[in-house]
């Protein structure tokens, strides 16, 4: 019985979840009929636009890409904050905990929203809600890692008497490093398909022209977009998946 | 002349039924190279944690130099543990840099952390580096990564790493317990050597009594946080490490090696 305790757990809270979503397999069946019809609509697709819209391709490319950076930025000095390794203060711990848990909490739909709200239907509304959503992921990550690390480089910087700032650079960074790159890249392929979706509420990139093409019933346009995005989507994770095996050697 | 004093000190670790180390008197002078003994639990490490205040002791007092330093904190503790090098059992270097630049993170401390913090030190330093590292044997190491190195190798560069802090005292805890016997006779002789040209006061918790005896000019024997004597090396006798350790541990320590 125990030795299956794990495994019916998860069957419990699969059917627990399940149950919440009113999916049945008969609906889903039924669901998939649907989207027959609606896949049979979008062929075949018509590639005949997506030259006139790369732009807007390369510009969802470039909000992924200034949001993972920003990001990564603000989520680092959130992190080490947050660590109890490399800050021994336990009341700014918890401050920072809090806040980097509480940017993950707001769906990334609401954030696009609320910035597209704040800025306009524009791209930097989408960089925005993307910074932050960068900044979220990393910085628990980075946080995670940061709690894990060897203490004992650390320890030995804080007994030869360097300051706070040393301490990281010496102690911790050579550790989190590698991680923390990784995370980047991570993150990046990640929002690659946010920046599409986040383009759905009208904050900028290709995401605002499927939502057009969707909603004049141009099925054909929405899937060669989609192929599009996917080829785009493939390379630059492959290229970035290599990239994270050579850092994880390091 | 004494450079470290401790009266009445005592630690007990919050939530410990008993305290780890009670009521200890001791002095230590210049130059001197003390060792440390005691079964484990003795409270060995606390005590030296204790004296560069990685430990807070809950009771008692510290003097360096001739000074109160029971509580200091902050920049002022920071700047005496600048003179107090560390040696840690596991080394606990920065494995992912290279030998010189973790003999450099000894002076951390010492140098601006503007300019450290961007990887900059002077010409003077690196030299200095250099020279600790050809001293102890080093020199053809010092762009390897740490890590790469073996273990008597990577305690010779956390000894480089003290005393390019150019410390008073260096409290080492159990440093050659990694370590094969030839080894850590070999790493124990540089240590010694070093502090006795640098005039250096070395401190040296070491569980084999017959390193202690080869070593150490002075030892302290511990049991239960309790400081039992305390007796130059020639005036040791089979009966006081009977005392500590409860046996007759001397003649089965020896036929270990
Ligand atoms: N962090 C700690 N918290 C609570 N008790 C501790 C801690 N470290 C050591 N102790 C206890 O203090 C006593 C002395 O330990 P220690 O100084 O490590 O002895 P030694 O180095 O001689 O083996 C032991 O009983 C040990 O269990
Ligand atoms: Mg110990």
């Amino acid at each position: 019985m125990r030795k299956h305790l794990p495994l019916l757990t998860f069957l419990g809270l699969f059917i627990w979840a399940s149950l919440g979503t009113g999916v049945s397999l008969p609906k889903f069946v039924e669901g998939l009929g649907d989207m027959g019809r609606f896949v049979k609509e979008m062929f075949p697709a018509d590639f005949s636009e997506v030259s006139a819209v790369w732009p807007d391709f390369v510009l969802t490319l470039r909000m992924a890409w200034v949001s993972t950076l920003v990001g990564a930025l603000l989520a680092y000095p959130f992190a080490l904050l947050a660590a109890g390794t490399t800050t021994t203060w336990k009341s700014i711990n918890g401050l920072f905990r809090l806040l980097l848990n509480g940017v993950r909490t707001v769906p990334d739909l609401l954030l696009a929203s609320l910035a597209v709200a704040l800025f306009g239907a524009n791209p930097s509304a989408g960089a925005v809600a993307l910074t932050l959503f960068s900044m979220g992921i990393i910085g628990k990550l980075l946080f995670e890692t940061l709690e894990s690390i060897d203490q004992g480089p650390l320890e030995a910087m804080t007994a030869l008497g360097a300051p706070w700032i040393a301490r990281l650079r010496y102690g911790a960074l050579p550790l989190a490093l590698p991680q923390f790159l990784t995370y980047c890249l991570y993150v990046f392929e990640i929002n690659i398909r946010v920046a599409a979706i986040v383009g759905l509420v009208g904050a900028g990139g290709i995401g605002v022209w499927m939502n057009i093409n969707f909603d004049l019933g141009q099925y054909q346009k929405v899937a060669a977009l989609l192929v599009t995005l996917f080829l785009v989507v493939t390379v630059i994770d492959a290229v970035s998946t290599r990239i994270r095996k050579a850092l994880a050697q390091a | 002349m004494s450079l470290l004093k401790t009266v009445g000190l005592g630690m007990t670790y919050s939530g410990a039924p008993q305290p780890a180390l009670t009521s200890v008197n001791f002095e230590a002078n210049e130059g001197e190279f003390i060792a440390v003994v005691g079964p484990s639990g003795a409270g060995k490490s606390t005590f030296l944690r204790c004296l560069n205040q990685l430990i807070t002791p809950t009771e008692g007092q510290l003097f360096f130099e001739g000074e109160e330093t029971t509580h200091l904190k902050g920049e002022p503790l920071r700047h005496l543990r600048t003179r107090i090098g560390f040696i840690f059992q596991d080394y606990n270097l920065q494995g992912r840099l290279s030998v010189l630049q973790n003999v450099l993170t000894g002076l951390l401390g010492q140098r601006p952390a503007l300019q450290t913090t961007l990887g900059i030190w002077s010409k003077k330093d690196v030299e200095k580096a250099h020279w600790l590292l050809r001293d102890l044997g080093l020199s053809d190491q010092s762009q390897k990564r740490a890590d790469a190195l073996s273990g008597g190798q990577q305690q010779r560069v956390s000894i480089a790493r003290a005393l390019i802090q150019s410390p008073r005292l260096i409290l080492a805890d159990e440093p050659v317990a990694s370590l094969d016997p030839p080894t850590a006779h070999a790493v124990l002789k540089d240590l010694k050597r070093v502090a006795k040209e640098e005039g250096i006061t070395v401190l040296i918790n070491l569980h084999h009594i017959d390193l202690a005896l080869e070593y150490a000019d002075r030892i302290l024997g511990l049991r239960d946080g309790v400081k039992v004597w305390d007796q130059p090396t020639s005036e040791t006798s089979e009966s006081s490490f009977t005392e500590i350790y409860g046996r007759n541990l001397k003649a089965d320590d020896l036929a270990k090696e």
